[in-house]
């Protein structure tokens, strides 16, 4: 499970990009990407490019990083999910807590 | 040096038996003093034999073994000895005075742990001695551990079974076990994450709850006991789909952690008119199939799943619509179509789809399904709970029909009046009968009077609201697919609404043998007009007028006033209360 994460350099944008699979074991990858000692940022990406598989588990991810982002005018956004992802999300109706492009 | 400091951690430093083997008593003795200084308790035996069968007898910690000897030597001893003492790690030392590198090896490959040659210096024998008893304190401490692994295993088990016992009392399935109902739930461990649950309206709906937590397990478990509490006491006062949903998404915000929610679909269907309502909360489409098999429409999940947004925050969807006889709904889990061959192939949409698509029976359908599935998973490993529930619209099912019943109350007859008002805000959020049930419940005790009471006010209601207020026809709900299109014009016209104003009055007066109830509804609204309603004797197919025929067939009375914007019913009890 290969996670990377990186802050663009105006030190606004935390950009998460995930690897194949998005599900529990990813979980501790995944909140060491955003949490724990890491700065502040404006804006949370989670880029899914290269993810074909997401589950529950995940859903429940993205919500304990939207309650990290929430407060303050910090926004979370979802890129480049696939189809089968989007229609996770949309079943879900995470579009109402997240931006989903 | 201390031999001792390689026991297994947190074990008491008792004295180790030492089984020392050899035919020669010069040696024994030499090596037993030694070992005696070390600490060691000694047992002594001459030859293989006896080496044996004190080992039958004892368990010692250490063996120091000779090789050759009479009536059995120390190889086939070793042999024997590792073979009866089975897991337990008992270090064995030949000490010998071979050689040759084939007979040392020998030592080892009949199940020695070490060997020395003989002579030997005091040193070295110790080092070996240590060395061995450093491997059996890590043979003990893991066989500890896994001994606590088992029991702590077993004992989970244990109250997984339990937990899982608890549950199965808590869901009782009586109302899942109706004729126009089948459904599966196949867990993927022990204790399910998905749950189904069934019960009756006072008005005879029949309510369903189809949903799935995020992860499996215990703390799955857990929340269903709480969605089922929660479920079955605000379906048996009344209240509908809409509230359950908000009151679920508040006690699951409660319970559940930030990461884990419950996708749900709640349904409610009043098989007599069809009426159907469903709110679907990130479950997979819900399927409705005509009778004919001709049409399969979908609802959407349009809602979040429950336990993410606050009660304050919260917003939700309610779909209507209404049945036919013999239109079949599927509502599932995402590990039916989830569910995966050990090719990782989903069973899928399509195939569920093509299943849906052929003629046939709704219970041949559900069968035809669980065939499919079946066949498609084959042995492979289930990776999700599976659900899977089918409900068909049936108008003869017996809870379909009014609850009759002796009509007493719990409470000695009482006078009583209370009125509730409400502008346009209220009506768009509340459900104010079973509001007035539950009033009148807490003052007069209402026990049978419950359901027929129910009855005549949801009408009433209806009526005020949807005719009176909205100005809705009832004529739409004749045309083909009008019962979809009244209810949505409903929601739609309900949301618009701006001015409006709903009083409902109940006066109760004690008489003879029992009670008088008034109920007087009343709305600012254009009113409609009462001249061409029907009487409680006309026999009429058409869905118009329905409902103001059971008011009247319950009521003593009935009466509209003032252009229809009044309605005064009266409702009449008798017989002797149970006694206070």
């Amino acid at each position: 499970m290969a996670i990377t994460s990186s802050g663009s350099v105006d030190g606004k944008t935390l950009h998460i990009r995930m690897g194949e699979r998005f599900d529990f074991s990813a979980h501790s990858a995944f909140r060491a990407a955003y949490a724990g000692d890491r700065p502040s940022f404006e804006t949370y990406i989670v880029d899914l490019r290269e993810t074909h598989y997401m589950d529950s588990s995940a859903l429940g991810m993205l919500l304990q990083l939207k309650e990290h982002t929430s407060g303050g005018l910090r926004s979370l956004q979802i890129k480049n999910a696939n189809e089968s992802i989007k229609e996770i999300l949309a079943v879900a109706n995470f579009d109402q807590l997240m931006q989903i492009d | 040096m201390t031999i001792f400091a390689t026991e297994g951690a947190g074990r008491p430093a008792a004295a180790l038996k030492a089984l020392v083997v050899d035919d020669e008593v010069v040696n024994r003795t030499v090596l037993v003093a030694m070992l005696r200084a070390q600490g060691f308790d000694i047992i002594e035996a001459e030859n293989g034999e006896q080496a044996c069968a004190i080992c039958a007898e004892v368990v010692p910690d250490f063996i120091f073994m000779d090789t050759l000897m009479p009536k059995m030597d120390g190889f086939e001893a070793t042999q024997r000895i590792k073979k009866m003492l089975g897991s337990a790690f008992v270090p064995v030392l030949f000490l010998t005075a071979m050689f040759e590198e084939s007979q040392l090896r020998r030592c080892i490959e009949v199940g020695g742990d070490d060997f020395l040659s003989k002579p030997y210096s005091r040193i070295l024998l110790e080092a070996k001695i240590a060395a061995s008893l450093r491997v059996r304190g890590m043979h003990l401490d893991l066989a500890a551990q896994r001994d606590k692994l088992t029991d702590y295993r077993d004992h989970q088990q244990r109250d997984m079974a339990v937990a899982k016992r608890i549950l199965d009392n808590v869901a009782t399935r009586e109302e899942l076990a109706v004729g126009n109902v089948r459904y599966l739930l196949q867990p993927m461990e022990l204790l399910n994450g998905d749950i189904i649950l069934a019960a009756n309206r006072p008005t005879g709906e029949q309510c369903f709850l189809v949903g799935d937590f995020t992860g499996h397990g215990l703390p799955a478990a857990i929340g269903a006991m709480t969605v089922h509490g929660v479920f079955m006491s605000m379906v048996a006062k009344g209240l509908g789909v809409e509230e359950i949903a908000r009151e679920l998404n508040r006690k699951m915000c409660e319970l559940l952690p930030v990461e884990r929610f419950l996708s749900a679909a709640i349904l409610e269907l009043h098989n007599e008119t069809g009426m159907f309502k469903v709110w679907n909360g990130g479950m997979p489409d819900i399927l409705v199939r005509n009778a004919e098999g001709t049409s399969i429409s979908r609802f959407r999940s349009v809602n979040l799943p429950l336990g993410i947004v606050s009660p304050e925050t919260y917003r939700s969807t309610t779909a209507s619509g209404a049945l036919k006889p013999g239109d079949q709904v599927l509502v599932y889990s995402d590990g039916l179509t989830e569910a995966h061959n050990r090719a990782a192939d989903l069973f899928g949409d399509a195939r569920l789809q093509a299943v849906f698509a052929q003629p046939g029976e709704p219970d041949r359908l559900f069968d035809r399904l669980l065939a499919s599935l079946a066949e498609h998973v084959q042995a492979a490993p289930q990776s999700d709970d599976v659900s899977i529930l089918s409900v068909r619209c049936d108008p003869d099912l017996p809870s379909a029909k009014r609850a009759s019943g002796p009509a007493t109350v719990t409470q000695p007859p009482g006078h009583w009046d209370f009125s509730i008002v409400l502008d346009a805000a209220a009506l768009k959020r509340s459900e104010p009968v079973a509001t007035v049930i539950q009033v009148m419940e807490t003052v007069q005790g209402l026990g049978a009077l419950r359901t027929p009471l129910f009855m005549v006010l949801t009408e009433l209601f209806s009526n005020a609201l949807e005719h009176g207020l909205l100005g809705l026809a009832s004529d739409i709900k004749q045309r083909p697919n009008g019962f979809f299109e009244y209810y949505e014009a409903r929601q739609q016209r309900l949301e618009a609404l701006e001015e409006a104003s709903l009083s409902i009055a109940c006066q109760h007066l004690p008489a003879a043998d029992g009670g008088r109830l008034t109920v007087r509804l009343l709305h600012n609204g254009a009113g409609f007009d009462p001249t061409g309603l029907p009487s409680s004797q006309g026999v009429s197919t058409q869905l118009k007028g329905r409902g103001i025929r059971l008011v009247r067939s319950l009521c003593e009375s009935l009466e509209y006033r003032d252009g229809g914007r009044e309605a005064v019913a009266v409702y009449r009890w008798a017989g002797a209360p149970a006694s206070a």
